[in-house]
C-alpha cells in the first residue's frame, strides 16, 4: 500500500492504519530499536510506541517521506527507552561505543552543553551539511553506524565491504565532522 | 564529562538529520544491496587469469596447427612458405569456434518467447550470414506456452482453472529457485494480469505480494492446510494455503466474494 495512503487513513482516524503501517515497516522499525535496545521485547515495546505517537501526531502532521519519519520517531524513542534503563551507569550495546567514538569529534575544551533549542537547530543544521560533503559510500556508513546503530560487521555484511574499510571510513567521517565542529564553533 | 554530553546530544541530533539521508541508508538495503560474493571480490584476479589462459589456450592451439601443418607441409615444396604465413593463422578473426555457433532455426521457442516477454532479443547477437553467438545471461524465469510445458519443467502436476474472470489467456512461468516455483497467469484482453497462481514445494508464503490488507481470515477448507485469505471490505485478493508439501497461492487484481475465492482454490492442486 502507498504511504500516502496510510497517512490518509491516519487522517481518517482510521485504526487500519495502525495495522497497515506494522505490516510495512514494522520489521523495519523493530530492527532500528534492536539495533539501540539489543533486546527483543525492548524493541516490540517501542516499535507499539511508534504507532501510538504516529497515531497522535499525524494529523495535523502530514510526512513527506512517511518512512524516515517512523524511523526517526522509532529510534528518538529508542534511545530514550535506552537513557531509562541506563540512567547513571554506562551501559551495554552499541550505544556507549556510539557515544565513545562521536567523543572522538568532540574538542578536549568543548562547549557546555545546554538545552537551547537553536543550539539544537544549528547543530542539525552542522550534521546536513556534513552529511552533504561526504561521498555517498561513506555517507552510507556513516548513516548505518550512527542513525541505525549498526555494529561495524553489521555494515560490513550488509554493504559487502571488509570491516577495516568500514572501520577506515567511519574514522575518516569522524575526522571530517571534527573538522566541520570546530570550523563551526560548536567546540567552543 | 561536557565532551561525553556533548557526544551524546551530536547522537541525539542524527535524529534530525534530512530524510533523504534515512531513506538513502535504507534503500540499500532494500534494492541496491551490494552482496561482495567471492567470485566478485576476486573478480579483478580471475580477468587476469582468464586473459592469461586465453593467450596461453589461444598459443597452444595455433601451435598445434602449425605443427601439423608444418608436418604435412614438409614433405611438400611449400613447407617454407606455411611456415611464414602461421602467425597470420593465430590470429585470423575469422569464423567463430563451431561449438560458439547456433543457427537461428535451432535457437529453442521458449527463448523467443522469453525475449518477447522481456522486450529484448533474448541476448543473441547475430553473428551474419545466418550464424549467432549467445551471449545471454541466465533468466531466472523462464516462459512457456503451454501448462504441459511448464509441468515437464516443475516436475509436479499443477492443476489450475481453465478460466479467471471469462480470462483464459494465461502465461506459463517457471522460477528458477532452489526448489522451483511454478506460476500461471491469467491475462485480460488488454495483457494485464488479473489473477496470478503460484505453487511450489516448499512451505512458505509464496505469493509474492506484500500489498497491506485490512481483512485476513483463516478458513477451514477439506483437504487443505493453513487457508489464508486477505482481502478488504470489497472481498478477497489473496489466498494462501498449503497442501500436502506444496505451498499455494492465488492473487487477484480485484477482489472477489469469499465463496468465489474458495470456488478458485478448489480447482488448484
Amino acid at each position: 500500500m502507498e504511504d500516502q495512503l496510510i497517512i490518509d487513513m491516519y487522517f481518517a482516524r482510521d485504526e487500519q492504519a495502525i495495522a497497515c503501517t506494522r505490516d510495512k515497516y514494522g520489521r523495519l522499525l523493530r530492527s532500528i530499536a534492536y539495533g539501540i535496545l539489543k533486546s527483543h521485547e525492548d524493541s516490540e515495546e517501542c516499535e507499539n510506541d511508534t504507532y501510538l505517537k504516529t497515531w497522535n501526531v499525524i494529523p495535523p502532521t502530514r510526512p513527506t517521506a512517511f518512512q524516515a519519519f517512523l524511523a526517526k520517531i522509532t529510534r528518538n524513542l529508542s534511545l530514550d527507552r535506552y537513557d531509562q534503563m541506563h540512567a547513571a551507569k554506562r551501559g551495554a550495546g552499541e550505544v556507549p561505543l556510539m557515544i565513545e567514538e562521536l567523543e572522538e569529534c568532540i574538542a578536549d575544551q568543548g562547549a557546555s552543553a545546554t538545552d537551547d533549542e537553536s543550539e539544537d537547530e544549528e547543530l542539525k543544521r552542522i550534521l546536513n551539511s556534513f552529511l552533504e560533503t561526504l561521498p555517498q559510500d561513506a555517507r552510507k556508513i556513516f548513516m548505518r553506524r550512527y542513525f541505525f546503530g549498526d555494529s561495524v560487521n553489521e555494515i560490513a555484511e550488509r554493504f559487502g565491504f571488509g570491516k577495516s574499510k568500514v572501520k577506515m571510513s567511519l574514522s575518516r567521517s569522524r575526522d571530517s565532522l571534527s573538522v566541520l565542529l570546530k570550523k563551526e564553533g560548536y567546540n567552543g | 564529562m561536557d565532551k561525553r554530553v556533548n557526544a551524546t546530544r551530536l547522537l541525539r541530533a542524527m535524529s534530525d538529520v534530512d530524510d533523504k539521508y534515512i531513506e538513502e541508508a535504507l534503500e540499500t538495503s532494500a534494492s541496491k544491496r551490494a552482496v561482495v560474493t567471492p567470485l566478485r571480490r576476486y573478480s579483478g584476479v580471475i580477468a587476469i587469469v582468464a586473459a592469461l589462459l586465453l593467450l596461453i589456450g589461444g598459443g597452444l592451439f595455433g601451435f598445434s596447427k602449425y605443427i601439423n601443418k608444418s608436418k604435412t607441409a614438409s614433405e611438400t615444396v611449400a613447407a617454407h612458405n606455411q611456415a611464414v604465413n602461421a602467425p597470420e593463422m593465430f590470429f585470423s578473426t575469422g569464423a567463430a569456434p563451431a561449438s560458439a555457433e547456433r543457427s537461428n532455426d535451432t535457437a529453442p521457442a521458449v527463448e523467443e518467447t522469453i525475449a518477447e516477454a522481456l522486450g529484448v532479443d533474448g541476448g543473441l547477437v547475430t553473428g551474419g550470414e545466418g550464424n549467432s553467438y549467445d551471449y545471454s545471461i541466465a533468466n531466472p524465469v523462464t516462459v512457456y506456452t503451454s501448462l504441459e510445458d511448464l509441468e515437464d519443467r516443475c516436475g509436479f502436476d499443477f492443476d489450475v482453472p481453465d478460466s479467471v474472470n471469462d480470462s483464459t489467456s494465461c502465461v506459463y512461468n517457471f522460477y528458477d529457485t532452489a526448489e522451483g516455483l511454478a506460476e500461471v497467469r491469467y491475462l485480460d484482453d488488454d495483457g494485464n494480469v488479473i489473477c496470478t497462481v503460484r505453487k511450489s514445494p516448499v512451505e512458505a508464503d509464496i505469493s509474492g505480494c506484500y500489498d497491506c490488507f485490512s481483512i485476513t481470515e483463516k478458513v477451514d477448507v477439506d483437504g487443505l492446510d493453513n487457508v489464508m485469505l486477505s482481502g478488504n471490505a470489497s472481498g478477497f485478493g489473496l489466498a494462501t494455503w498449503m497442501q500436502g508439501d506444496y505451498s499455494y497461492s492465488i492473487r487477484l487484481d480485484e477482489t472477489v466474494s469469499g465463496d468465489a475465492i474458495l470456488d478458485l482454490i478448489s480447482q488448484i492442486s
